[in-house]
């Protein structure tokens, strides 16, 4: 079974000081740290656990700067067999992405396409499902769950509420991936330097043939913080200040 | 005209199966000097030597070359063959055509062709030996005993009694040792006063000993037979001969806080003046000047001076050297007890009742600080008491020999105090070793007995709710223990003395890895050193219990009577000698000679070698730049020759 | 970095194990795993499966104190085993999430908690203190992990800042630039991470000139001192520099803290490293503090149970933690000051004293912030 996951690199903000360029059109990116998209973590790893049910390849595909080739790197030493770079725009437009990777992807034989849910930064969780109706397959998102059954697959997909649905879907096709649908593993860094020895395979957007032409679908006007809503209120000082103030606004709400 | 008898041995099939025995034949038959050549199924058996005893006196043989196993086996055997029949035996020469020959390879060809090059090397070399004589001197009919406990004084009594002089030395005020200091002893529980009195007495009374307490050897000189020793006798403050040992002077001594008791292993304390135990001999009162307050201070009411009667404290009393020329030594230095501070996890010095292997030896004697009641610090009897084995030894940390008595002595100090105390008691052990005659039976006993051993060692000891808490896993259950205790006894191992190296460098012995003295030979030579006329006994060779140090106190003894009996001794020929005319005085050889053989001679402006020193090392021979020095046996001329047919 | 199972009899002369249960016998988690070091040792010597002799839990519970170690009368190495083993799992991918978070981390943020590297300096934002990189100095105070984020550890930093700056200390700290320093890292298991760290961190000190190191924490003070390969920079211990500052009258330690105080040795300062006198000299020499000694102490100090990747591992222990067990010997003694000198400990001994109710009954204080209360 070859299956083909699509994979993005990402910058971690959970923790970090956000900062917003001067234009006011992306954050600030240079003192943040990458790496890959916590979804598409998962989907690798699903991709191996079937490769290792069902053998076949995995290959890992991604589209970004030369930056990107350090995600591929952590794919490989996840188990992935194969690893594309294509040297493309760093784009929040997920159908310009879904696009490429349709071009890239075309012609090529596999039963399966994984994507991550979303991506961690942009959060618009559209490529996977773009990709799938360009390319003519079934789909199913937010997958928790796969069983694979000769040409289908059955799979269950997370619902709010706490509901699933479990379906079937004719292979090929390309399924989102949620996360926790496995136990990720440790990836160790002997594994990700033996893994810098493996090959990435580097193509360029003429090479796949894919050519640009055509306004995005769309384009980022601003980034900006939501307003400070009236409820909220930062307490500042010591752990201890805070917890003192806090069982204050506590008592006081309570009456 | 030199006349050489080569002689072929197949030694069996053991040199016969690789090596063409004809063919050496045939081909030592064409080397220069060779009368004879012969090849015989075992030159060393009976007939073979007689084969050879016979060509001497018939073919006028004045040289000989055996081609057959190592010299280390059969050299002196065919010397003596070569004596008896009339020749020099260092005319003689073997060819070692087995370990170095046909042991060692596999193509008969080959192999016959190198016995062909030593055999030749050996002929070659055999032309240029010399006829050389053994050199006999005469021995001093004495023997210096070092250290007094039960070793030392085993081995004088032995000497003593087969009527030779003996001078025992022990540095501490009285003798006896640690013998003297322990309570009842294993197997047989017979107390040690009781066993070890009369030989103390013996020594005081025998007219063959002299005995030096409070004394140290500080330099050996000479060589067997013939030891130089300076020993330095400490003052003591007393004068033994005017001494009652009555001990009113102890009484007297104001030091009323006193200092901790060093043969009481600090579980009592003694005065500044004191007489170590009441069994002490020689039973005399002695001054230690580090507590003295007159000593060490110069200010005290020197009570004690008027309280002795007999007039016998002298301040005055100063160091003495004294020299003696004594033919034999034998070190019995003994050995130091294992520091528990070196392992802190037992908590030694920390709490009051965790003490060592030889407190609870003081705790438990009559004599002792407790009259023999095993008592904690505070008078109450414990209700629980644990035994840790091997404690500071079998040990990286610390030693890793084992000190082989400890098992034993921990199981006799459990049984005492079970019977003592009718306490728990608790055995933590990792093997035990029960080596001895009876001590099996002894070890089954003392189990019999309701005393509880547990499989592990003690891992630490800390204190909870106001007792001590051993810490350790069973580890035949695989369960971990705390387990409380009111009384630990460490098993404390044996450690060489911390003078070891002094000592050793004091009579050039050497000590092993574990830090006791050498023996000349681990299996065959147990007693002896590699120094002629220096023998070991006792602990400071290795640890022992009493009955193995008595063997071994013994064993030395006859090692000294033997050499004494003789009353000359031979001395290998094969020394150095040094050429007076050739000799340019740069004394590189006085420098590497590690026998101190060589001295120079002022007047002449040479060096000279000390035959009796010389150990034959070669050292000097090869360092001598003017080929001055020379060793017989081993001239230029000798080992060139073989090496030139080796190479050839 | 690999380490192969094939090699571990060698390694940690499992051959030359004489069975004895010291090990057993001193070790903290005891009572509180399954973990049975002589066991242990003598099975993967023996072991046909050493796969699945990999996979229990209790591997989790060692803390390295080292104790089983250091005691070990053959010289197996018993620490070094059980991170070997770890070090196998890693590289099988197959280790606790909490352990696989807190290595993630330290690979991506430098810290094992994740926490953001731009934020490593934020404690020292309005101290005043030097940064290499925009200043020079020749002595590193390398602040460790835990005291430059926890808020708890953070104080301590601050504490050492103070007294240093009082005492005219000249120092700088590495600021954003500081990294782990793999200690704990290495001990759970992922070698090829530490020694990755190790060498990132050993260039970055040479090349901003340090001639000498002090360290807040003993983890980081063991890792610089005995495994760093190429370090050649002296390192010390903070309360070893405090020492030497009272000693030399350097610090004026004037206010009284009317306090009795007892101090619990962290295992990587006290009997891994022999730093035993220095912090006790220092709370012997502060105004007001009667200093009590705790029956288990120095050699014997009972281990919190806070190294050994023990804050990032979850489970795997039961029953009465060491740190309660702690409190209830230092209150037990008097004492209403537990004094220590590890981020780790203080750490483990905060939630323990919360956990056995006794925080009414005592206070957990590390000693630079005992000194600091002093300086009035």
């Amino acid at each position: 079974m070859n299956i083909i996951v699509c994979v993005k690199r990402i910058p971690k903000t959970a923790e970090a000081d956000i900062l917003i360029e001067k234009d006011g059109k992306d954050i600030k990116r240079d003192h943040l740290v990458f790496a890959l998209n916590d979804w598409d973590g998962y989907a690798v790893r699903e991709a191996v656990l079937l490769k290792e049910k069902f053998e076949g390849e995995v290959t890992v595909i991604t589209i970004g700067p030369e930056e990107s080739k350090e995600v591929l790197t952590r794919c490989l030493a996840m188990g992935a067999d194969r690893a594309v770079r294509i040297e493309g725009p760093s784009s929040s437009d997920g159908h310009l992405i879904a696009r490429i990777l349709a071009q890239a992807i075309k012609g090529q034989s596999f039963d399966l396409i994984l994507t991550g849910v979303q991506a961690e930064d942009d959060g618009w969780g559209q490529v996977g499902v773009a990709l799938a109706q360009i390319l003519g397959l079934p789909h199913a998102s937010i997958v928790t769950h796969i069983e694979i059954e000769r040409d289908k697959a059955k799979v269950r997909r997370e619902l709010e509420g706490g509901i699933e649905e479990l379906l079937e879907v004719k292979l090929p096709a390309v399924l989102t991936i949620q996360t926790g649908i496995n136990e990720p593993k440790y990836v160790s860094l002997s594994a990700i330097l033996d893994a810098e020895d493996k090959e990435t395979k580097e193509v360029g957007m003429e090479e796949i043939g894919f050519s640009s032409k055509g306004p995005l679908d769309a384009t980022i006007d601003q980034v900006s913080f939501p307003p400070t809503g009236k409820m909220a209120e930062i307490l500042k000082g010591s752990p201890e200040e805070v917890v003192g103030q806090l069982t204050e606004i506590i008592k006081k709400k309570k009456g | 005209m030199k006349q050489i008898g080569v002689y072929i041995c197949h030694c069996g099939t053991n040199i016969a199966a690789t090596v063409d025995c004809e063919e050496l034949v045939r081909f030592s038959s064409t080397l220069p000097g060779v009368k004879i050549a012969r090849d015989y199924r075992y030159l060393c058996s009976d007939p073979g030597q007689d084969l050879i005893t016979k060509d001497i006196r018939n073919l006028s043989l004045d040289r000989v070359v055996i081609a057959a196993c190592s010299p280390r086996m059969h050299e002196a055997t065919f010397r003596n063959l070569l004596s008896d029949a009339g020749i020099n035996p260092y005319l003689l020469n073997i060819a070692n055509i087995r370990e170095q020959c046909s042991w060692v390879h596999q193509d008969r060809q080959k192999a016959t062709e190198k016995a062909r090059h030593i055999l030749r090397a050996a002929v070659a070399r055999v032309l240029g030996h010399e006829a050389l004589k053994t050199r006999k001197f005469g021995i001093q009919p004495s023997t210096m005993v070092v250290g007094a406990g039960i070793a030392g004084i085993q081995a004088a009594l032995n000497i003593a009694s087969g009527g030779m002089k003996v001078t025992l030395i022990e540095k501490a005020p009285f003798i006896g040792g640690h013998m003297a200091q322990l309570d009842k002893t294993f197997p047989t529980l017979d107390c040690s006063s009781c066993i070890f009195t009369p030989k103390t007495v013996e020594v005081t009374r025998s007219r063959q000993i002299e005995l030096l307490v409070s004394s140290e050897v500080t330099e050996v000189t000479g060589f067997v037979g013939n030891f130089k020793a300076k020993i330095r006798k400490n003052p003591t403050y007393v004068d033994f001969a005017r001494c009652t040992g009555c001990g009113d002077c102890v009484e007297a001594c104001v030091l009323k806080k006193g200092v901790p008791s060093e043969f009481e292993e600090g579980m009592s304390r003694r005065r500044a003046i004191y007489i170590p135990f009441p069994q002490a001999v020689p039973l005399k009162a002695v001054i230690d000047r580090e507590s003295c307050l007159l000593l060490s201070k110069g200010k005290c009411k020197k009570t004690c001076v008027e309280a002795c009667k007999a007039g016998a404290i002298d301040f005055d009393q100063k160091e003495e050297v004294i020299e003696k020329e004594v033919g034999s030594i034998i070190i019995a230095t003994g050995y130091d007890p294992f520091d528990p501070h070196l392992l802190p996890q037992y908590g030694y010095g920390v709490y009051d009742n965790i003490i060592t292997g030889l407190q609870f030896e003081r705790l438990s004697s009559p004599s002792g600080p407790n009259r023999g009641e095993i008592l904690l610090k505070d008078g109450t009897v414990p209700r629980a008491i644990a035994f840790l084995h091997c404690i500071g030894s079998r040990d990286e940390n610390a030693n890793l020999h084992c000190s082989r008595i400890c098992c034993m002595a921990s199981m006799k100090q459990a049984h005492l105090a079970k019977e003592k105390t009718g306490a728990e008691i608790y055995e933590f052990y990792i093997d035990i070793n029960a080596f001895g005659k009876g001590y099996q039976e002894f070890y089954k006993r003392v189990r019999e007995e309701g005393i509880f051993f547990i499989r592990g060692k003690g891992s630490e000891i800390f204190k909870r709710g106001g007792r001590l808490v051993v810490a350790a896993e069973d580890t035949l259950l695989g369960t971990p223990l705390e387990i409380p205790v009111d009384m630990v006894v460490l098993g404390t191992g044996l450690t060489a003395r911390r003078d070891a190296d002094k000592v050793a460098q004091t009579f050039g012995i050497s000590r092993s890895a574990d830090g006791f003295f050498m023996e000349a030979h681990p299996k065959l030579r147990p007693v002896a050193t590699q120094v002629d006329g220096v023998f070991l006994a006792g602990c400071c060779q290795s640890p022992k219990d009493i009955p193995d140090t008595v063997a071994q106190a013994s064993a030395a003894a006859a090692e000294v009577m033997s050499l004494l009996a003789k009353g000359e001794i031979e001395v290998e020929p094969t020394v150095a000698t040094i050429d007076p005319e050739l000799c340019a005085g740069c004394k590189l050889c006085i420098e590497i000679c590690p026998h101190s053989a060589i001295e120079f001679l002022e007047a002449k402006g040479i060096s000279s070698v000390n035959e009796a020193l010389c150990k034959g090392c070669g050292a000097c021979t090869a360092i001598c730049p003017n080929k001055a020095a020379r060793q017989n046996h081993f001239t230029h001329t000798q080992v060139l020759a073989e090496v030139e047919e080796l190479v050839g | 970095m690999k380490i192969d199972p094939k090699t571990f009899v060698h390694d940690y002369q499992l051959n030359i194990c004489i069975q004895c249960g010291t090990c057993t016998g001193g070790c903290p988690v005891k009572f509180r795993s399954p973990l049975n070091m002589r066991r242990l040792v003598r099975e993967t010597y023996l072991t046909d499966n050493f796969s699945s002799l990999s996979k229990r839990a209790e591997l989790w519970a060692c803390t390295t104190c080292s104790t089983c170690s250091l005691r070990c009368p053959s010289g197996v190495k018993n620490v070094e085993l059980i991170m070997g083993i770890r070090n196998f799992l890693a590289n099988k991918g197959e280790i606790p999430s909490t352990i696989r978070d807190a290595l993630e981390n330290t690979l991506l943020q430098g810290n094992p908690w994740g926490r953001f590297r731009d934020r490593r300096a934020d404690w020292a934002k309005d101290l005043g203190v030097k940064i290499f990189g925009e200043e020079t100095s020749e002595t590193l105070l390398y602040v460790g992990c835990a005291p430059s984020y926890d808020p708890r550890v953070q104080s301590v930093s601050t504490a050492l800042v103070r007294i240093f700056q009082k005492a005219g200390v000249d120092f700088a700290i590495l600021g954003k630039k500081e990294s782990c320093c793999g200690n704990e890292i290495r001990r759970m298991g992922e070698q090829a991470l530490f020694k990755k760290l190790a060498k990132d961190n050993t260039a970055l000190f040479k090349k901003s000139g340090v001639k000498r190191i002090i360290t807040l924490s003993p983890h980081c003070f063991n890792a610089f001192k005995n495994e760093y390969p190429d370090l050649n920079i002296p390192v010390q211990h903070y309360t070893q520099v405090l020492a030497d500052l009272i000693g030399g009258g350097k610090l004026h330690l004037s206010k009284g803290l009317g306090i009795s105080a007892t101090y619990h040795d962290p295992c990587f300062l006290g009997k891994q490293n022999k730093v035993f006198d220095e912090p006790r000299k220092i709370l012997a020499s502060l105004p007001g503090c009667d200093f009590i000694e705790m029956e288990r102490s120095r050699e014997r100090s009972l281990c919190c149970e806070g190294g050994g990747g023990r804050m990032w591992a979850e489970g795997g222990t039961e029953g009465k933690r060491n740190g309660e067990i702690r409190i209830r010997e230092a209150v037990a003694l008097g004492a209403k000051t537990l004094a220590t000198a590890c981020p780790f400990c203080l750490l483990t001994f905060e939630d323990s004293v919360k956990t056995s109710g006794l925080a009414e009954q005592i206070v957990i204080k590390d000693i630079a912030e005992l000194v600091v209360e002093t300086m009035g």
